[in-house]
């Protein structure tokens, strides 16, 4: 039966090539809308690490860059800013940070461990980042007063960055050395993840640098001007509050300017930007699907309108409708096979460097199954009619067609 | 004879409802999409109001500081672009303004937020921005930092709602500036001329960024005209050679690069990433026409695969024609005339979907304040497409047509 329906398809070759072609063509186009789909759809699955709900983002501009004694003098405006945002009793509790949460920043830094080189996110956080976002440790401890006294400057990593640097290992107590600046880095704690890029950015090593801004010395890597707040609220602070604190910064710091957003706003935003495109281009994409169900129906149902001879013939030689039913839509299956195996051949070539890296092999296979079940059906419905048609052809009929 | 081809072509197209829809949707829906994305680009790199001077301007909005571990790159601050940007060969006027920025303002209570953008006074002259009242920024109120403020139609509505601005107080980021001239909102994508409220430079909070190399600046020249740009960025190269680092910066950093683009370098910049003096413009040129060829070539299939279907739905009608000693050129210029109808009927549908479908982005707050429209240049774009597309889709069909033979074709024998 297979055999036959081939041997059918074959001898059709010509008409059929172009049908194939185009239901090639369609595989393609779906497999590309579907593998950022999925992929989508897996990283939204993964943990954040943190909570967003209530936490307001303040953005500080105060230039680019300054002198070292201008920066000593910054960072006491900027003690003075957290400790005014305190005394109010909406504010539960405030942080610096130095790449924002969902912001489109960030700093990587580039280092060697163990003849490896790892390229992690950093970020300088003061000691009540994890309070304020209410990120929880699975080992260690979060940064205190303590460590101004320690020689090793302490972070907290994620989970990612602690099985790329030492497997199933603990990293507790493990020290890194990071650039050419002598400093060492002890690994104090670690947390799940801190996905500051939303669900929607695959998860990325990371490292939390403590931010010490008690210190006197400009100079030291260990003191960062802090360009960001984020602020926890007591739930239900309304946007009045808002102004309030907005007035009080800046009657402290008159020369710079603040902006302030709900990390909720941000998040948003962030993911609008990142879902946009991809929804343009779905929108197309199901448009061109629309399309090519159209066209194959008119070129299907043609066919057999080409074929009632044959056909004819076949049902006076004693084939029921349901043979003649199914040997067409089977015609179908084998040319749709015929273009699903070329795509997938051609689509398995494919996790080219740099276009599908970020696929991982789970995603790929998700989505070739997914593509080829969306086209194998596509297919099915557009010959249901022309299919039914051919088996309604009476063979008296037939046989005098002219 | 090419009345006789148009009536058969329209009795056709009404014969065989089905297949007329099907074509009709393919081709329109193509349109649509090719249509929209290039009034999109034309609305990015062609010169308009405010941006008129697109095709004579260069834009300085990118630097790149670099020392033995360390990179930085963004904006260029104002102290690079006045010290090393100005008096250019070849240039006309030279402006610097900031990237706009949000500024916050509460007004009764309620939070607003605005794009702001500080100007010096050439940079009205640069761009012809429509004044709905007022006046705009001079140089003299950006030398004299007088706090004086050219806001949008949009923030006019929010701030005054049912007054005229000009003359008021306007509060943002805590400081008081007087509107002086009320323009039409400028759409986003226009990067140099966007903004909501625009503020004198010297009026900014913080006087540091007259000394920043680094910053958020951004410069627009004026050349005379286009042959003048590489002289321009020759000499802009050779000075970036000469600039004197600051000790802050001194630590970590050595050279420093900034480059003068056109519209179109502005966006394959942005596009690739590209830190380099030549941005490659020509490689994104291609990478589109490349997505638009892909994109192109399923409704094209689609179209030949209806076309074939419908020449052999009319075999019978062909071997008639060529019993009584029709030659395949005219039976080709026939079909490939029908083909024309039918390409220019759905031709008119992708206009009216396209202008529907920019009109529904105008009005959706994906672009703010987008303001696209299809225009002659486009139009002529889309006449091109369309053509092409009809050639593209009736020739193979068309040869097929040729082909076939009368006797067979007459006696409804099937082709192959």
């Amino acid at each position: 039966m297979i055999k036959q329906l081939f041997k059918i398809v074959w001898n059709r070759k010509r008409a059929n090539f172009l049908i194939i072609l185009e239901v090639f063509i369609s595989f393609l186009v779906v497999f590309a809308v579907m593998a950022f789909g999925v992929y989508f759809v897996d990283i939204y699955t993964y943990p954040l690490g943190f909570t967003y709900q209530d936490v307001w983002s303040v953005r500080i501009n105060r230039g680019a860059y300054s002198s070292d004694e201008d920066k000593l003098k910054q960072i006491e405006v900027i003690k003075q800013l957290m400790q005014s945002a305190k005394e109010f009793s909406e504010v539960e509790s405030i942080a610096g940070v130095n790449t924002n949460v969902f912001d489109n920043s960030e700093s990587i830094s580039s280092f060697d461990y163990a003849g490896k080189k790892h390229e992690p996110s950093v970020n300088f956080v003061t000691d009540d980042m994890a309070k304020v976002l209410d990120i929880k440790l699975l080992e260690g401890r979060w940064f205190s007063k303590d460590d101004d006294a320690e020689s090793t400057i302490p972070i907290i990593i994620n989970q990612k960055l602690s099985q790329e640097l030492f497997a199933n290992e603990s990293p507790i107590g493990k020290v890194i050395n990071m650039g050419s600046k002598e400093e060492l880095y002890k690994i104090v704690g670690l947390v799940l993840d801190f996905r500051d890029d939303t669900e929607l950015v695959a998860p990325k090593s990371y490292i939390l640098i403590r931010n010490n801004i008690n210190i006197k010395d400009a100079s030291s890597i260990r003191m960062r001007f802090v360009p960001n707040f984020i602020i926890k609220l007591r739930p239900g602070t309304t946007a009045a509050f808002e102004e309030k604190l907005a007035r009080n910064f800046l009657s402290i710091a008159k020369d710079w300017s603040f902006n302030i957003q709900t990390l909720e706003d941000l998040r948003n935003k962030k993911i609008k930007g990142i879902l946009s495109p991809v929804l343009a281009v779905a929108i197309v994409a199901v448009f061109l699907m629309i399309m090519v169900a159209l066209g194959l129906s008119g070129v299907l149902w043609q066919n057999v309108t080409q074929r009632i001879k044959e056909i004819g013939l076949r049902r006076a030689n004693g084939a029921t409708r349901g043979k003649i039913y199914y040997q067409i839509l089977g015609e179908l299956l084998v040319i749709t096979s015929i273009a699903l195996t070329a795509g997938t051949i051609i689509v398995i070539q494919f996790p080219l460097p740099g276009f599908f890296d970020f696929v991982t092999a789970k995603v790929y296979i998700i989505t070739i199954l997914l593509s080829c079940g969306i086209i194998a059906l596509l297919t099915i419905i557009c010959g249901l009619y022309p299919s039914s048609l051919a088996a309604r052809i009476p063979p008296a009929e037939a046989l005098h067609y002219e | 004879m090419l009345k006789n081809y148009v009536k058969i072509a329209f009795l056709v197209l009404k014969r065989r409802k089905f297949f007329t829809f099907i074509s009709l949707f393919a081709i329109s829906f193509t349109l649509v999409v090719l249509i929209v994305v290039s009034s999109i680009f034309d609305h990015v790199l062609a010169p308009m109001a405010p941006e008129i001077n697109k095709d004579r301007s260069l834009t300085m909005f990118f630097a790149e500081i670099k020392g033995k571990d360390s990179i930085w790159n963004g904006n260029p601050g104002y102290k690079l672009l006045n010290d090393y940007a100005r008096n250019l060969p070849g240039v006309e006027l030279m402006s610097i303004h900031s990237e706009s920025s949000p500024a916050i303002s509460y007004v009764r209570g309620q939070k607003i937020v605005s794009a702001l953008k500080h100007t010096d006074g050439e940079y009205w002259k640069i761009l012809q921005f429509k004044f709905l009242a007022g006046s705009p920024i001079t140089t003299e109120d950006e030398k004299n930092a007088n706090f004086v403020a050219v806001i949008n139609q949009n923030t006019q509505e929010k701030f005054f709602p049912g007054q005229s601005a000009v003359g008021q107080q306007i509060e943002v980021d805590d400081q008081k500036f007087q509107v002086v001239g009320v323009v039409e909102n400028v759409s986003q994508l226009h990067n140099s001329a966007y903004a909501d409220i625009w503020v004198p430079l010297s009026t900014s909070k913080n006087a540091a960024y007259k000394t920043e190399l680094m910053g958020s600046c951004i410069a627009t020249l004026l050349a005379k005209s286009r042959a003048d740009f590489p002289a321009i960025k020759a000499e802009i190269a050779a000075r970036m050679k000469t600039v004197e680092f600051p000790t802050e910066l001194k630590k970590e950093y050595e050279q420093i690069s900034c480059f003068a683009d056109t519209a179109l370098e502005v966006l394959s910049r942005e596009a690739f990433n590209s830190v380099e003096a030549n941005p490659n413009p020509s490689r994104f040129i291609g990478i589109l026409l490349g997505l638009m060829t892909l994109f192109m070539l399923l409704p094209a299939i689609n179209l030949i695969n209806i076309n074939v279907s419908r020449i052999l739905e009319r075999a019978s009608e062909v071997g008639v024609r060529k019993a009584f000693g029709a030659s395949s050129r005219t039976l080709v210029a026939q079909f490939i005339t029908e083909n024309l109808i039918l390409t220019s009927l759905g031709g008119l549908l992708g206009f009216v979907g396209s202008m529907l479908t920019l009109q529904l982005i105008n009005h959706s707050s994906i672009i703010q304040y987008g303001s696209f429209q299809v225009n002659y240049r486009v139009f002529f774009y889309g006449i091109i497409i369309t053509v092409f597309f009809s050639l593209f889709s009736g020739v193979y069909p068309a040869w097929r047509m040729s082909k076939l033979n009368p006797v067979e074709a007459l006696k409804g024998g099937s082709l192959r």
